[in-house]
């Protein structure tokens, strides 16, 4: 009989232990009913030590011959809800045998091979050029999605969470007697336009910190797995309020507008695209930079 | 008894203010009378004697002159006039400006009133005439139709010397030809085991050759659309470009040569179907074949440029090399013969005449071949990833050394030359760079014309119109642009194709284009 250490306490279960001191990797403790490891490697040790017994193969081999008649007598005698699961998983491990049996048939077979033509023709002039940055997957891949209408209001982070304005804003106190308090200071990523110069100090009633101003975002392209440090054109919309879009507030899923000229996008009427949408990705405060992806969603 | 007079009436007002302004008009000023010597663009010689006229005579006096001086009275050319600026006004300061003023309205509005000031009525202008086609191609304004078809992205297209037909090579291995009149797929030239990379037609319409990305060259009936054969095999990578042998060499049965990345070059023989010779000697992919029909005995010529900064001249009856010409820096991507337009059509002029016989096909396209090579040798222009071209007369000037040399260097792209391209008549080259621009150079002298701005992205090819009069870009930037040769701007913008378009033709007044967004446009009047 096995036993683990549930009833380790007590005299007499260290006795029965010491008589038989190795439970098996397989076996179950027949007091809790739970599978029971084997502490520490002692097994594998053993085997390295002195090797396996003369008629292991042997034995291994007769087991696994007889597995098979093992298994249907179990499922002849068996009955009710156990059948059935049984059933069921035997049936499973059948369908994937066909299925891997099928698959080596078709390996020895000759086909005609229909893979062989790559994708992404090129005429023979940019044959030698495919190293040269190809940017322009980047406008394909958009129009592809700009096809299928379904995935015309399909944005990276469809929702956000809500931020409370005491979240957002630190309460500064003001006066003297620093008793007043109408003065908030943003706690969140901003951007700060390229001209904005900020506001005598009675007059300022939102502080947007230094520290947590931004310039530049790590755009990413999902289809084309490329990510490209672009400048900030500005804040397109701040889902949270449109007054965190007004003050340029940047927090996760804000939509943000990217300058893309450095990538080299032509509209179809063959003019250059410069500003493109972006949705921040991450949470900017905890980060210290600008996540987004390119938003298709607001292509048009 | 002062009283006060009442305000005038409001129509006085008004009649009072027309009054002040009438004299504002500006007088009408007499135009200066200027000394106007016209001069041959083709040999440099004078039409005649100066003669004494009036600034603002119009164009179509100044063509009536020039015609009566060059003894041309009963059969009237149309002219086009170019006065050349000094080279003090296309000084570094003016670098990019056109070198020259074409005449459009008259000679005071054009050359007297042009914001450089170089021209006054005192000086005897010299008015450069060189003459134009008597037809006239009308520019494409809008698509005609839109063929879809291909499964991608589309390579090459080519028009059939006639303008009937035209086969497009695409990504799906397919080639496909499409019939102009109906605007409708003909046939589908299904066979190859990759890329369908370039299409070229025999100038006389009874074949048609496609070169593909699994280094196989196909022949189709073009009628039938059926292949004639199996695929020509013996290159072990992918064809580069193709080209037939010139009708007035061989009418019966024109050769077709292949290139590959592989470094060879094949000639193949269309009858035996077997390679006749094989062009050894690049040490790299060679990027474009041409056949001329110069040569030192008239028999065809094979120009081949590669990426081993060579461009070799061999002889298409041995296949042994003639010249070696070292020049270029890096690869050479692209060749031009001033004689493409001629060899391409073969004994199909504008008159659109069928001949009877081989015979008299052979006599026709070798008058087309003389009638351009009168003036001028075969020339070739061969453009480069060194961002410049040279311009070579490979057979028309004897040096010392027995090795021709450059006979001008065409410098001004900013990045590598896509392509290039003589006008039908010879008079005008023009280049497409990935500099987003293309140049215009002079076809005989190699001098630097004027560029052409517009494009915001690679210019990856360019056709001339059959008149020489217009010129059409396809870029990157997924538009086609036809441009204006009188004033070298805009002519018109083409935009509806929905990605980079990667090939470009012009054939009467067609023009078609294809790319990435997988559809044939066809643009017309």
């Amino acid at each position: 009989m096995d036993i683990c250490s549930c009833r380790m306490e007590g005299s007499e279960s260290r006795a029965l232990r010491r008589q038989k001191p190795a439970l098996n990797r397989t076996s179950i403790c027949s007091v809790c009913v739970e599978p029971v490891m084997p502490q520490n490697e002692y097994i594998e040790e053993a085997i390295k030590r002195h090797g396996r017994r003369l008629d292991h193969e042997e034995r291994k081999r007769k087991r696994t011959a007889r597995e098979a008649h093992k298994a249907s007598a179990v499922a002849q005698k068996l009955v009710g809800i156990k059948a059935k699961i049984l059933h069921a998983k035997r049936h499973a491990q059948k369908v994937q045998l066909k299925k891997t049996l099928k698959a080596h048939d078709e390996r020895n077979v000759k086909q005609a091979d229909t893979s062989a033509i790559p994708e992404g023709a090129l005429p023979t002039y940019l044959l030698d050029r495919e190293g040269q940055q190809d940017a322009k997957a980047l406008s394909t891949a958009v129009k592809q999605k700009r096809k299928e209408k379904a995935a015309k209001y399909a944005v990276p982070l469809p929702k956000v969470r809500g931020i409370a304005e005491d979240e957002m804003f630190k309460v500064l106190k003001t006066g003297k007697s620093k008793s007043k308090s109408w003065k908030r200071m943003v706690t969140k990523a901003t951007f700060v336009g390229e001209g904005f110069t900020r506001k005598p100090v009675k007059m300022e009633r939102f502080v947007r910190p230094m520290a947590l101003r931004y310039k530049r975002a790590n755009v990413t392209h999902p289809d084309l797995k490329a990510t490209f440090q672009l400048p900030i054109i500005g804040v397109k919309k701040n889902p949270q309020s449109p007054m965190y879009t007004q003050l340029g507030v940047m927090t996760k899923g804000t939509v943000i507008e990217v300058n893309v000229s450095e990538l080299g996008l032509v509209t179809t009427g063959g003019k250059a695209v410069w500003g493109k949408f972006a949705q921040v990705t991450n949470n900017p405060e905890n980060d210290g930079c600008i996540n987004a992806d390119i938003n298709h969603a607001h292509e048009l | 008894m002062a009283t006060l007079l009442p305000p005038p009436k409001r129509a006085k007002i008004y009649h009072e203010n027309s009054q002040i302004q009438a004299p504002l008009t500006p007088p009408v000023q007499s135009a200066p009378m200027i000394v106007v010597q016209f001069v041959s663009e083709d040999e440099e010689t004078l039409l005649g004697p100066a003669v004494n006229l009036p600034a603002d005579f119009s164009r179509e006096g100044l063509e009536a002159l020039a015609n009566k001086q060059s003894g041309q009275e009963d059969e009237p050319v149309p002219f086009q006039f170019h006065v050349r600026l000094p080279e003090s006004a296309t000084d570094d300061k003016h670098s990019g400006a056109p070198t020259r003023l074409v005449v459009s309205t008259s000679l005071l509005q054009d050359v007297l009133a042009h914001p450089s000031k170089a021209f006054t009525p005192e000086d005897v202008l010299k008015v450069y005439c060189s003459p134009q086609s008597v037809f006239r191609v009308r520019p494409a304004t809008r698509c005609s139709s839109t063929l879809a078809g291909h499964g991608a992205s589309i390579l090459c297209a080519a028009f059939s010397p006639t303008g009937r037909l035209l086969a497009t090579g695409s990504g799906d291995t397919t080639a496909r030809l499409w019939d102009l009149n109906t605007e409708l797929p003909s046939h589908t030239l299904a066979g190859h085991k990759g890329w369908v990379l370039c299409v070229e037609w025999e100038a006389r319409e009874r074949k048609l050759a496609t070169g593909g990305h699994d280094g196989q060259v196909r022949i189709w009936d073009p009628k039938s659309g059926k292949p004639l054969g199996d695929a020509l095999k013996g290159h072990t990578k992918w064809i580069t470009s193709l080209a037939w042998e010139p009708i007035h060499i061989n009418a019966k049965n024109p050769r077709v040569a292949s290139s590959s990345k592989d470094n060879t070059v094949r000639v193949w023989s269309t009858v035996t179907r077997l390679s006749e010779f094989v062009l050894g000697g690049h040490t790299a992919s060679v990027n474009i074949v041409r056949w001329g029909g110069g040569g030192p005995g008239k028999n065809g010529v094979l120009y081949t440029a590669s990426s081993d900064r060579s461009v070799r001249v061999w002889d298409a009856d041995n296949g042994k090399v003639v010249y070696i010409l070292k020049d270029h820096a890096h690869w050479v991507t692209t060749l031009a013969l001033n004689t493409d337009f001629v060899l391409r059509t073969g004994p199909y002029d504008h008159m659109g005449k069928e001949p009877t016989s081989d015979e008299e096909a052979l006599a026709l396209a070798l008058a087309r071949y003389e009638s351009i090579t009168a003036s001028t040798p075969e020339l070739l222009i061969s453009g480069s990833d060194d961002h410049t071209l040279f311009l070579w007369s490979v057979f028309g000037v004897e040096t010392a050394t027995g090795q021709p040399k450059p006979s001008a260097r065409l410098t001004g792209h900013q990045r590598q030359v896509s392509h290039v391209g003589f006008s039908p008549d010879g008079r005008w080259a023009a280049s497409a760079g990935f500099d987003n621009c293309l140049r215009v150079w002079d076809g005989r002298t190699g001098k630097y014309v004027a560029t052409l701005r517009g494009h915001v992205a690679p210019v990856y090819r360019l056709a001339w119109s059959a008149d020489s009069r217009l010129l059409v870009s396809a870029s990157k930037d997924s538009t086609v642009k036809i441009w204006n040769l009188k004033t070298y701007k805009l002519h018109t913008d083409l935009p509806g194709h929905s990605d980079e378009v990667y090939c470009v033709d012009f054939v009467a007044d067609k023009i078609v284009s294809g790319g990435r967004d997988q559809t044939v446009k066809i643009w017309k009047n």
